[in-house]
């Protein structure tokens, strides 16, 4: 992708971006108003007077960035943008579903198995292809990390759901943590 | 007097062993943190939070603040031997630094870089400690008309001086200031954007928004990019010398006007490490006796950006300590800390928790000491460091945050919350919007109503009150100027962009 079309991408996102943020502001104009139970007497400001003059100092600006993004105003930190590195915005959007999953996963099959799986996943999709080494590093980061929260700082970890809560206080039993 | 028998105090704290494997262990993890690119000194800082949740408010903040002392550090030494800056604030020691590296002087860069950040840093914390107690109780006098021009400077200013455009840095303000505002309304008691969630109704923890902005969109970014990095290799047998008389005596000039500048900028909100580096870079450039030879590999060019780097940890304690508003990314995390142990800094903390604060002070001594010692001894483990694999990094960094967002309250709704705000992070990044103004939004946006609203139910909604006391007027002239400079600045910028682009049409 050359250069001239990687900033018309980065304008147009910037503008949408700008948007977004726009119709974000207005709908939660609506819902504060509409979710106030305080009415304000004469001379006094209100719950509602903060949040409001930032939701109309939000309006106001991203309509500018709006406007000035589709006139191609540059500013030079957008220029800057031109000297990105090359991007692979498929890698962030798995790389950001995968941290989803991760999060979900420790509910369900609770967080040792999870981390140790995400440790190995993550790493892979970032390009380390040593699975030796990946799995190796999986272990040792789950048991250093449940030997640190659950027995040092006793910080309570989820232990999934179903069978995998018995499987986990097993795999603490085990490691003397329990 | 006084201030030195609650120094000996906070020194005997550090140096009880325990604690000092503590400073050890912190400078150490900052230095590797900095070493390793893609993981700076604000983001250790957040990964080693949920350490200290524990922990009681001494060793957590003694651990801490050595991170955050080594951190300001830990990139010099990749940005001197590999041209790597590990953080931005090691960006203007590659100039110099580096070119010396090639010239076969690593181990001398190497050695007045840390020595020129030791004399930097003991000379702020030196400052910290006598004028932080004073500085307090002039505080001490202001009510919430002061403090709300005061939170307003920080913000104008977190704003302002950052890099890139002043209007995207408004917008991620803005956007800050109304996260802030979720939850009970402290005034009034009402519910703001709570969509009926009883987590929502306690606020947004503004550590969870630094976790998503700062940890998870930094690695979003980095994959993005295939986590790039450069050639490390020919550099495994160096070792720091530290410099001699002759070569102290001719830096001399050097460190006295890049340690002022450092402490300067430090006390500044939103002028962290950072501008302070490239602040005393320019300083030298103007003043220096070798100017003209900067950025050839000359010790001047390495002294100024560490010594005022380190300068700033010291002048950053500052308005964290004796106002409790945190001026900068890593002070955020630092006062985050203080909130978990039911502290809250202020004009009162030297009165209510004096051996926690002296403790402090005497961690940035002793810490810096370390920090040189473990920059002697080392180097050649940071090289190996360097070596390991980015994508394993990442994961860890990712592990580390999850985990540091549901030890909050043990709840994975805060996890949620964090990806959220992880994502929105990298969005903004991707677009050129910085996240620091989002960061200190979220963290003083809620002071800054609360001293606001204080005040009109004071003066009857009297806006004219914030300019007619004098302290409160200064401070809005001081961040009406900081605005201003920033205006002007980016004419300049806008201008000297266009004209280079003209130039390169022709």
């Amino acid at each position: 992708m050359t250069n001239a079309a990687r900033e018309l991408l980065s304008r147009k996102g910037r503008a949408l971006f700008s948007l977004l943020l726009f119709v974000a502001a207005l709908a939660l104009l609506v819902v504060l108003d509409k979710d106030s139970h305080f009415r304000s007497e004469a001379g006094e400001l209100g719950p509602n007077f903060w949040p409001q003059t930032w939701l109309g100092a939000l309006l106001a600006l991203t309509a500018l960035d709006f406007v000035m993004e589709l006139r191609g105003a540059r500013a030079p930190a957008q220029a800057a943008a031109q000297v990105r590195p090359p991007e692979d915005l498929r890698l962030v959007a798995v790389g950001a579903l995968a941290i989803a999953a991760y999060a979900l996963a420790m509910t369900l099959i609770g967080f040792a198995l999870a981390t140790a799986i995400f440790s190995v996943a993550f790493a892979y999709l970032g390009g380390y292809r040593n699975l030796r080494v990946l799995l190796a590093i999986a272990v040792a980061t789950t048991v250093v990390l449940l030997y640190l929260f659950v027995e040092v700082v006793y910080i309570s970890l989820p232990l999934g759901a179903g069978p995998f809560v018995d499987m986990n206080v097993l795999l603490y039993r085990l490691l003397g943590i329990f | 007097m006084d201030v030195l028998q609650h120094l000996g105090a906070g020194f005997l704290q550090v140096l009880y062993l325990p604690y000092l494997l503590l400073v050890v262990a912190g400078v150490a993890v900052g230095m590797i943190a900095g070493v390793l690119p893609g993981i700076t000194g604000i983001m250790v800082l957040i990964l080693m939070l949920p350490v200290t949740y524990k922990m009681a408010a001494i060793p957590a903040l003694i651990l801490l603040t050595s991170a955050y002392v080594g951190g300001a550090f830990g990139g010099t030494i990749t940005s001197i031997l590999f041209n790597i800056p590990g953080d931005p604030d090691s960006v203007p020691s590659l100039w110099d630094g580096y070119p010396m590296a090639r010239a076969g002087e690593a181990g001398k860069a190497l050695g007045i870089a840390a020595f020129s950040a030791v004399i930097g840093g003991l000379t702020g914390t030196i400052v910290l400690t006598f004028l932080s107690e004073p500085f307090a109780r002039v505080a001490l006098q202001f009510s919430s008309t002061e403090f709300f021009s005061i939170i307003v400077f920080g913000l104008t200013s977190v704003t302002a001086l950052g890099a890139g455009s002043l209007r995207f840095a408004l917008v991620s303000l803005v956007i800050g200031l109304l996260i802030g505002t979720v939850g009970l309304d402290d005034i009034y008691g009402q519910e703001r954007f709570t969509f009926g969630s009883s987590i929502l109704r306690d606020g947004i923890d503004f550590q969870i928004v630094m976790m998503g902005v700062y940890a998870m969109a930094e690695v979003l970014e980095r994959l993005s990019q295939f986590y790039p990095s450069a050639n490390i290799s020919g550099r495994e047998g160096i070792a720091a010398q530290l410099p001699g008389a002759r070569e102290l005596f001719r830096l001399w000039p050097t460190l006295s006007r890049a340690t002022v500048t450092g402490m300067v900028i430090g006390v500044i909100p939103g002028a962290g490490a950072t501008v302070g580096a490239f602040v005393s870079y320019g300083v030298e450039k103007l003043f220096a006796r070798r100017r003209k030879l900067l950025g050839t590999g000359i010790p001047e060019g390495l002294a100024a950006p560490n010594a005022a780097a380190n300068a700033t940890v010291g002048g950053a304690f500052v308005p964290l300590l004796t106002l409790g508003i945190p001026g900068s990314g890593a002070t955020a995390v630092i006062l985050g800390a203080f909130l978990i142990k039911g502290i809250q800094p202020g004009p009162n903390i030297f009165t209510t928790a004096s051996t926690l604060v002296y403790s402090i002070f005497a961690t940035q001594y002793v810490a810096l000491v370390v920090m040189l010692a473990l920059t002697y001894l080392s180097v050649r483990l940071y090289v190996k460091i360097l070596q390991m694999p980015e994508s394993i990094i990442a994961a860890m960094i990712i592990i580390f945050t999850v985990l540091g967002a549901y030890s909050l309250r043990s709840d994975m709704s805060d996890v949620w919350q964090m990806i959220g705000f992880g994502v929105l992070g990298y969005i903004m990044r991707r677009f050129d919007f910085p996240v620091a103004p989002l960061v200190l939004g979220v963290i003083l946006g809620p002071l800054a109503e609360r001293h606001f609203m204080q005040t009109m139910f004071s003066y009857h909604n009297d806006l004219t009150i914030f300019v007619t006391r004098p302290i409160s007027a200064l401070f809005l002239v001081l961040a009406a100027a900081t605005v201003a400079v920033a205006l002007v600045r980016q004419r300049f910028e806008t201008a000297a962009y266009h004209e280079a682009e003209m130039q390169a049409q022709d």
